[in-house]
């Protein structure tokens, strides 16, 4: 039996939101969806027979969603990792509140989780976890294997593929190339709505700071991108658009 | 005196983003800053004078090499560097190896790191760190007031080499074995051809979901013939009609191409926050309000099919 955990987050649906202008927090809308890359983890722990699978996700009440949708598969267990204590953490705080979660409800075989949140975007917080557990990290899995106690994973990055294993327990980070998550099952949906969700306050983890103070880092301001400054200069004439098209591609093609 | 460290990418030890990083942090720091760059590739005599002639101080090598660098013993032997060797910046240019590398560092030492930060200065003396947020819409400024060393992942490209000083005296080397065993086996390693690797292309034509399969292939053939690099919206990856490295944007990889054109794309941030970086951007899109509109130099404004027939036509 290899024991799984799969590390999933609640996004904002749209990019339309923003930073609270005075704390330099996150504020959320009511529209969110799974991290997509996320989505992808946890789709890769079901495609591992034989396994336990534990889901966490840390985040205010509404994360829960996140949990219910998760509760549509087949997983063992549902951790919701909520208190205001854990408000204001940055990616560090994060990674030392999840491995506490982690080591609380493990030891696990294998940890899995998104290569990066497509909010905050940093990437960080897996491989901070693989550091905290002392494990190591197999990044940009797109797909994986398990035999004995080995994981061998495909991995894609912007230039190389490549094949590696390693021993369990690791963690392994999991990217858009991943197989999708299939849509839920009517009996999964069902499942989901007597699925048990255990809430983790921070007394739970014995975790007596709070995100904020832990945090590193500060965000102090926040501004509007600037325009991308582009020229913003339109043509409607097919004929004249052929022509620059061309000009450029063959000037290209005669310096390569 | 003050001290700053470089992290190279491990495939150019003295590659132009490890060189540019030198300069900058001089700028930044004051010239009689003591810089150090940490190397895990391999090194040879041409590279330490390279380095030093653009500035590095003092080179530290980890030797034997460390084939994966994320399996925990990288960090393990930076960490051992840090504490006898204690800066008060380090910078990593933000590669897909690097952005894992330095959280894994940062969270040994218990400090805080910034990731893929668009611009560096000085405020009150500490690092000021800003980085592109929420898909690209908003810019954050951020600090690490109480943490040494103060840690940023940079995007690759954003600081150049300046001249180089050949009068400059030859940078010390230190090397160090790595501090952990390694735990992670490479059985195998395929790097991507120049045009397949998209983030180092000089020139992207990308496809979006205004493109059919055939569209796809046609693109794919004028890129041949060009030598230019195949790219992908998001859409157009998730439907099959490309392979995911060449995915553009916020889920996929940041371009800096000289030049890139969108066929068929409608320019939705999260697409638009991977081509900030490139050159003359320019989209061909029959839609009048596409996003796009405003966010290149040159708008077509027409459907995409018959402007790629056309160039088929004429370039393969």
């Amino acid at each position: 039996m290899t024991k799984i955990a799969v590390l999933m987050k609640q996004v904002p649906a749209t990019s339309t939101l923003g930073l609270d202008p005075v704390t330099g927090n996150l504020i959320r809308t009511s529209d969110t969806l799974i991290n997509p890359p996320d989505e992808r983890a946890l789709s890769m722990a079901l495609s591992i027979s034989g396994s336990e699978i534990s889901v966490f996700t840390m985040g205010p009440s509404q994360a829960s969603d996140l949990l219910r949708t998760a509760a549509c598969y087949p997983v063992h267990h549902l951790y919701h990792l909520c208190d205001s204590a854990f408000a204001g953490s940055d990616t560090y705080a994060t990674a030392v509140i999840l491995t506490a979660a982690l080591r609380q409800f493990g030891p696990f075989d294998l940890i899995l989780c998104g290569n990066r949140a497509v909010d905050g975007e940093t990437g960080q917080v897996g491989p901070e976890i693989s550091s905290l557990l002392d494990l190591p990290f197999l990044p940009y899995a797109v797909s994986l294997s398990i035999q004995g106690g080995t994981v061998q994973a495909c991995t894609q990055n912007s230039h190389e593929e490549a094949v590696f294993t390693c021993g369990m327990p690791c963690v392994v980070s999991v990217s858009m190339g991943a197989p999708a998550l299939r849509p839920p099952s009517i009996l999964g949906m069902r499942r989901a709505k007597n699925a048990v969700i255990e809430t983790v306050s921070a007394e739970r983890l014995s975790f007596g700071q709070n995100g904020r103070d832990l945090s590193p880092t500060r965000v102090i301001r926040t501004r509007p991108m600037e325009s991308t400054g582009r020229k913003r200069e339109r043509i409607t004439d097919p004929d004249e658009a052929i022509l620059r098209l061309t000009a450029l591609l063959e000037k290209e093609a005669s310096h390569a | 005196m003050r001290s700053i460290m470089i992290v190279s990418p491990p495939y150019a030890s003295a590659g132009e983003d490890t060189l540019g990083f030198i300069h900058f942090a001089k700028a930044l720091y004051g010239q009689d800053t003591c810089c150090s760059v940490l190397i895990f590739g391999s090194l040879s005599n041409g590279q330490v004078s390279l380095l030093s002639m653009h500035g590095a101080d003092r080179i530290f090598h980890v030797t034997p090499q460390i084939s994966v660098l994320s399996d925990g013993a990288a960090a393990k032997t930076a960490v051992r560097i840090l504490r006898e060797y204690p800066q008060e910046t380090v910078l990593f240019p933000a590669t897909d190896e690097l952005r894992v590398l330095a959280p894994q560092i940062a969270a040994l030492l218990g400090t805080g790191l910034t990731a893929d930060c668009s611009t560096l200065a000085l405020e009150q003396d500490l690092l000021l760190q800003t980085r592109p947020a929420f898909g690209g819409s908003l810019m954050a400024s951020i600090l690490c007031p109480e943490h040494l060393p103060q840690m940023a992942t940079v995007h690759p490209g954003t600081f150049l080499p300046k001249e180089s000083d050949p009068a400059r005296p030859a940078a010390s080397v230190l090397t160090f074995a790595p501090a952990a065993e390694s735990r992670v086996l490479c059985i195998n390693r395929t790097a991507f051809t120049l045009a397949e690797d998209i983030s180092r292309a000089e020139t992207v034509l990308c496809g979006g979901m205004g493109l059919t399969a055939e569209d796809f292939r046609m693109l794919e053939e004028i890129c041949s013939a060009t030598g230019a690099s195949l790219g992908a919206t998001r859409a157009a990856v998730n439907n099959s009609l490309a392979p995911y490295r060449c995915q553009i944007g916020q889920t996929g990889v940041s371009i800096r191409a000289k030049t890139y054109i969108a066929f068929g794309v409608s320019g939705a941030v999260q697409h638009l926050a991977g081509i900030g970086n490139c050159g003359t951007v320019i989209a061909i899109n029959p839609d009048a309000s596409a996003p796009f509109r405003d966010h290149c130099d040159l708008y077509l404004q027409m459907p995409a099919q018959p402007l790629l027939e056309a160039l088929h036509r004429q370039l393969c």
